[in-house]
């Protein structure tokens, strides 16, 4: 597969849409009266994805997953690195004229739509902040189609959100998303909050439209098996830090990291018989405190392969195999 | 499994359970009319969405149902005892002591103002005679057996210093503190980190090897419920849609609600990356239930009779029942 050089210099031969750089987001905590700290929830993490694929970014809670989907969107300000969007740095420009290309759907469908608005008000709300509809009738009809694009009934076009189940109104902000046509999607979770039948119905959708609409995802997820089978690529986080990234399949065949092959090995498995003879890794103790983290490596407090380089050093994401990094200093 | 089993290892047996909530008029049926039993020492794992009915149901055995609800009948025999004609002291007594359950959110479910030894040691006082010495002992023991390391210091700590998965540790030694016969646990790993989840999941299998006690272990899961249940229970729309040994259940899937689940899940081992079959449609309204089988909206193999007539659960062998009238034809020969 042509796959080299994924994070540096033949982006444009690769065709790449969107590439990150050093990217680095800090929140400053009070941990004392006057002492402060950085909380870093983005250390230093760099990827670039390409038109048409799905990366997924994966890990447990607190590993700044969604934070660097945020950031990449810049709806929080990154602290430091660079974002660039196809060949352009958005960092210092004015956002406007990249929301129409860059979108986010929400893990909540609860929280993420205004209950006093109408599916028509939500959806034609993006519509009207892009003017990308000359008239009432062309707005209407607008919303009609991205409605009919999501499999929401046309009857529902005056109807509010608390009218709908979760399912539905991920739906909604799905077609929300879409209605100022973009090209890149961050995906925040979009199906941990709904039920298994109803998350295969949407993992289902946003495969079609991105098949239909050439559509690019950044797809968080802390489902491992919702991931792998939606992304091209998957990035595993840990502590700020991207621990690992290659191919999905290679990642599930082959994983590199000792995080990532104990994350693997704790996927519940729909099936007796493989779950009785499978071998578990047990991750021992519990995610440091991101306020305190450990020197050098991240995972080396709960790594059985620490050496004494792993408490001086971090890590850096290298290139073992091709398309497969790595930051681990004992693997690959 | 299905109510006829007489012999008096059975633990738990639950008849004809009806539950109902009433909102300004409206009746929505939680749960309608279910059978099943539990021998001592087996663990049943209940999977079903929201809405199904199966916390309901469970929580309906310690008689913990909001005030909005009301157990419209059956039976629920607990050691041969009907627990829904029990008075509040005999229910009381019950609780925490013979059964003891363990919750959802390890948040919300310990008392913030707390330490941990005092929120234990009453749970200790009110159910044994033990004195102060022993109690102490007794909770040092306790939160060594649910792997939570320096149990002296951790004691007297607040939940707040606690992690999730530790918390969820804090709860299952409090449930543990009386040697409960029956442990209700209502989706215990579903707020966790997968990696924690399979921690909860390796103790609780661990603690049921060395205690003995039973578990009803709810869930949306099927995954996680695949190695650590005897039995499995898949609800729908307030009923059993089947149930069966975990191996039959998947394996040998009868009902198409059970098989739409597993198709839901995207399967990990395999290379090859298929699309998903999901179920198509929406999970009923249960305020106004239709005519017929519930699932028959969604359902692929829907017949004419399955709109108008509700399936009774079919045997296909001893253990294991399926409530679909397809297997009407199979079950006759």
């Amino acid at each position: 597969m042509p796959d080299r050089n994924l994070t540096g210099q033949d982006a444009a031969k690769e065709d790449i849409l969107l590439e990150v750089k050093h990217l680095k987001k800090y929140f400053p905590v009070r941990t004392g009266f006057i002492r402060k700290t950085d909380l870093k929830a983005v250390d230093d993490v760099s990827f670039s994805i390409r038109r048409g694929e799905t990366l997924g970014i994966v890990g447990e809670s607190g590993c700044g997953k969604t934070t660097l989907g945020r950031t990449v969107l810049r709806l929080t300000e990154p602290t430091d690195g660079d974002i660039i969007y196809e060949g352009q740095s958005i960092i210092g420009k004015d956002m406007k004229e990249y929301r129409r290309k860059m979108q986010i759907v929400f893990q909540d469908p609860y929280a993420s739509l205004d209950p006093r608005k109408t599916v028509s008000d939500i959806i034609g709300e993006a519509i009207d902040i892009t003017k990308s509809a000359s008239g009432k009738e062309e707005r209407r009809e607008k919303i009609l189609q991205l409605m009919q694009l999501v499999g929401l009934n046309p009857e529902f076009y005056n109807r509010f959100p608390h009218e709908f189940s979760g399912g539905q109104r991920q739906r909604i902000g799905i077609a929300r998303a879409l209605a100022i046509d973009p090209g890149f999607i961050v995906c925040d979770e979009p199906v941990s909050a709904l039920d298994v039948s109803i998350q295969a119905q949407i993992v289902n959708m946003l495969e079609e439209l991105q098949e239909t609409r050439k559509l690019t995802y950044l797809f968080i997820a802390h489902d491992l098996a919702v991931v792998k089978h939606i992304s091209t690529r998957i990035g595993v986080m840990y502590l700020g830090h991207m621990v690992e990234l290659t191919y999905s399949a290679q990642l599930y065949r082959h994983p590199l990291h000792p995080y990532t092959q104990m994350l693997l090995s704790a996927i519940p498995i729909a099936n007796p018989d493989i779950s009785a003879v499978r071998k578990r890794i047990r991750l021992e103790g519990e995610l440091p405190s991101p306020l305190n983290p450990p020197s050098g490596c991240p995972f080396r407090t709960r790594c059985p392969r620490c050496t004494s380089q792993c408490c001086e050093d971090t890590p850096s994401l290298r290139e073992v195999e091709p398309g497969h990094f790595v930051a681990c200093h004992n693997c690959g | 499994m299905n109510g006829h089993d007489t012999t008096d290892n059975v633990l738990l047996e639950i008849r004809d359970l009806s539950v109902s909530f009433f909102h300004g008029g409206a009746e929505v049926q939680a749960v309608r009319g279910i059978n099943y039993t539990l021998k001592k020492g087996e663990v049943l794992g209940i999977v079903g969405e929201s809405g199904s009915g199966k916390s309901v149901s469970s929580h309906s055995i310690l008689r913990l149902i909001p005030e909005s609800g009301k157990i419209k009948s059956g039976q629920i025999l607990f050691d041969g005892k009907d627990i829904l004609r029990m008075s509040k002291k005999e229910i009381q007594d019950l609780r925490g002591n013979r059964i003891a359950m363990i919750f959802q959110d390890p948040m919300t479910s310990l008392d913030p103002l707390f330490t941990v030894e005092y929120q234990l040691n009453e749970s200790l006082k009110k159910h044994t005679d033990l004195d102060a010495a022993s109690r102490k002992k007794r909770m040092l023991e306790l939160l060594s057996m649910v792997g939570i390391n320096q149990p002296e210091r951790r004691l007297k700590q607040y939940p707040y210093e606690f992690s999730g998965g530790m918390r969820q540790r804090v709860m299952i030694a409090m449930a543990l503190s009386c040697d409960p016969q029956l442990l209700i646990a209502d989706e215990p790993t579903t707020a966790l980190d997968v990696t924690i989840q399979a921690q909860i999941i390796d103790l609780l299998k661990e603690l049921k090897d060395r205690l003995g006690m039973a578990i009803i272990f709810i869930t949306h899961d099927l995954g996680v419920v695949s190695d650590i249940c005897d039995k499995i229970i898949v609800m729908y729309a307030g009923k059993i849609v089947e149930e069966g040994y975990s191996r039959q259940i998947f394996f040998e899937k009868a009902h198409p609600y059970t098989e739409g689940l597993l198709a839901s899940v995207p399967d990990v081992e395999s290379d090859v990356n298929e699309k998903l079959r999901p179920i198509r449609g929406n999970p009923p309204d249960m305020s106004c239930v239709k005519e017929g089988c519930a699932f028959a909206p969604r359902c692929e193999y829907a017949m004419r009779i399955c709109t108008r007539e509700d399936a009774p659960l079919f045997e296909l062998d001893a253990t294991h029942a399926a409530a679909c009238w397809k297997l009407l034809k199979e079950t006759a020969q």
